[in-house]
């Protein structure tokens, strides 16, 4: 019996200059993501919903980045687990480019957790301006810091 | 202490340390088995209950596993991964900690998959289950999954009836992943544990390994909670026990 091969939902768009595919749910062995080999310039790809990616996944991911070397392709978007794949694995990232992550804040009071979305301009080229705390919304009394080693979740960006 | 020691001839009697998880991976290629990243390894004590185990010459069991608090669940099918990971999940009361249940999943998907795709062998050196396929193991071959929670952060062990895997495993994967030109192996389409096994390495805080060849091997591992440790301090323990 083979797998079923459901797990992992594509939605392309036209966008401003090119495509843009929205992902949906879980990148792994049977996720067939032929369907992200555009004819375009430019593909811009939303990690938003992407729930989950094993190094199946990984490993096929960055066998289509090599198949659109002439495409411009811009990661948005990119939840925590995204964000760690481009760190830990850097041909995840190889020529793409990330315009937004979300990063996770943490309250040293009530241990709520809360992810913020942060533009490029935050991050870009190693210098990150990115806020290191926030008031928490929840609790009122605590703060809430970075979850995590600032630094380390920004590697990518160098 | 071993650790101390300079120019050591048995590598695999050394506890080391270091500074990074780059420079850990490198230390375990160089053929290191026990590495801590301590900064006064004189002082850490699970170098210590290391230390003491090698001296004994037996497999030590840290505090991180929770052996009294763990849970266990065994299965037998692929089948029924997703579903135990998200039992696990449920059961470890992560869904509102989205950054640790992000590497919970992704360590016991690594490990659940290890373990069906790549533990069980045919007589012929290859692997039994193809990868493609929903694996079915046959009752002698149970996973047998443990995991618990503390403040602190998560254990998890997966543990397989192969015996199967070698440190060789790991050093190759850890040589080509820590290289920043790694295609052979992510460009692979024939799959392979070498990626998995880098990312269990990455992701986790404490890893312990034993392996009896030809009987069974444990991945025991503790996932720190990043909400509530910003420590840098993690281990690397690999013990290859006889077949009794």
């Amino acid at each position: 019996m083979n797998l079923p091969n459901e797990k992992l939902k594509i939605e392309i768009t036209p966008s401003e200059a090119g495509k843009k595919a929205v992902l949906r749910g879980v990148i792994d062995e049977d996720s067939n993501l032929t369907e992200l080999l555009q004819n375009t310039n430019s593909l811009i790809v939303n990690f938003k919903e992407i729930t989950a990616i094993n190094s199946c996944g990984i490993r096929s991911w960055v066998n289509l980045l090599k198949e659109l070397k002439e495409v411009k392709v811009i990661y948005e978007e990119c939840p925590p687990l995204i964000v760690r794949q481009m760190n830990m694995v850097p041909s995840f990232m190889g020529h793409a480019q990330a315009i937004s992550v979300y990063t996770p804040y943490v309250c040293s009071e009530c241990e709520a957790e809360k992810l913020v979305i942060t533009p490029d301009s935050l991050f870009s080229q190693g210098k990150i301006t990115v806020p290191e705390s926030m008031p928490c919304e929840k609790c009122q009394k605590g703060v809430m810091e970075i979850d995590g080693q600032t630094k380390q979740y920004f590697a990518f960006s160098k | 202490m071993k650790a101390l020691k300079k120019n050591m001839p048995e590598k695999v009697e050394a506890i080391r340390d270091c500074i990074s998880k780059a420079e850990m991976g490198a230390l375990i290629v160089q053929g290191y088995t026990h590495i801590h990243s301590s900064p006064n390894i004189k002082g850490d004590r699970f170098a210590n209950i290391v230390d003491s185990a090698l001296e004994k010459g037996r497999t030590p069991i840290f505090p991180w596993e929770l052996i009294r608090l763990a849970s266990v669940i065994e299965v037998t099918s692929s089948i029924q991964r997703e579903k135990t990971i998200s039992t696990i999940i449920t059961a470890l009361q992560l869904d509102n900690k989205p950054t640790l249940k992000g590497r919970v999943t992704s360590v016991l998907e690594e490990l659940l998959t290890n373990a069906f795709y790549h533990a069980y062998h045919l007589p012929n050196g290859k692997e039994k289950y193809e990868r493609t396929k929903a694996a079915n193991l046959e009752t002698t071959e149970v996973i047998r999954i443990q995991f618990g929670v503390k403040k602190g952060g998560v254990f998890l062990s997966v543990e397989d009836k192969a015996g199967t895997f070698s440190f060789k495993h790991l050093q190759n994967a850890l040589k080509r992943c820590y290289t920043k030109t790694c295609p052979e192996q992510l460009e692979s389409k024939a799959g392979g544990a070498g990626l998995g096994l880098y990312l269990i390495f990455e992701e986790t805080t404490h890893l312990k390994i034993v392996s009896i060849p030809g009987k069974s091997t444990r991945f025991c591992c503790w996932i720190k909670d990043p909400a509530r440790s910003k420590s840098q301090i993690y281990s690397f323990n690999c013990f290859s026990e006889e077949k009794k």
